[in-house]
């Protein structure tokens, strides 16, 4: 797999801590630093993704600016939730009615 | 009417707290497959686990459709096109709704529509739903 290196400076208090958890994991420290770093650029991401998808939604940001912000996939699905939850609030008059 | 579901939704309703009066008012049916990821899920020990253990107490019926599947979404699909009076797939699955609409020519919905319905309905309030859905 191709990597890329990425050299970070950490204070002596932080970089005991680091060791101390990796010793009580048994694991390598760059190992436990490269999974929570994975862990929340994803997090990070997904709520970007949500925040851009919401304001798209309330029409507060351009098509233009969704694609920019998410890529033309990420678009797509946003629009596709966009317009589903609308058809959903419209559809569920029916489903209430239905309701037991 | 009823509504074929797959485990995603199951979940986030679940979570939300509103799986069980919804299965009170409303017809669900789930494909085998659905139900056998819910008990895989459920040996979890975890926050999915926990839910899937409440979603398999809930009198929700499961029926074997005439094709088999690997995958839920796949299977939940196949079940709606094979069921005339099913109108919607209710999922939060956005990366499979391709797959789904493909396999059932059928409209997906997310579980956030059940969630207005029971507002709707009176049984919970705008603010409870809303705080539900976000």
């Amino acid at each position: 797999m191709q990597t890329e290196q990425l050299n970070i400076k950490l204070m002596p208090e932080l970089s005991k801590e680091l060791d101390l958890v990796a010793g009580i994991l048994h694991i390598p420290k760059t190992d436990w630093v490269r999974n929570v770093l994975a862990h929340e650029i994803k997090k990070e991401l997904e709520e970007h993704k949500s925040f851009v998808a919401v304001e798209y939604m309330k029409g507060k940001i351009t098509k233009k600016e969704l694609i920019g912000a998410l890529g033309a996939k990420g678009a797509e699905d946003a629009e596709f939730v966009a317009k589903t939850t609308k058809k959903g609030f419209e559809d569920a008059k029916k489903l209430a009615k239905a309701m037991k | 009417m009823r509504l074929v579901i797959d485990t995603s939704a199951l979940l986030s309703l679940e979570a939300g707290g509103v799986l069980e009066i919804a299965v009170e008012k409303l017809d669900f049916i789930i494909s085998s497959r659905i139900k056998e990821e819910l008990v895989g899920l459920s040996k979890n020990n975890d926050f999915e686990g926990n839910l899937a253990k409440n979603v398999l107490d809930y009198e929700i019926e499961v029926i074997e459709p005439s094709k088999r599947f690997d995958d839920g979404e796949s299977e939940v699909a196949y079940l709606a096109k094979d069921i005339d009076d099913v109108e919607f797939i209710i999922t939060d699955d956005i990366a499979a709704k391709d797959k789904i609409k493909k396999i059932s020519g059928k409209e997906i919905r997310f579980s956030t529509m059940m969630v207005y319905a029971l507002c709707l309905k009176g049984i919970k309030t705008f603010k409870e739903g809303w705080k539900i859905i976000v």
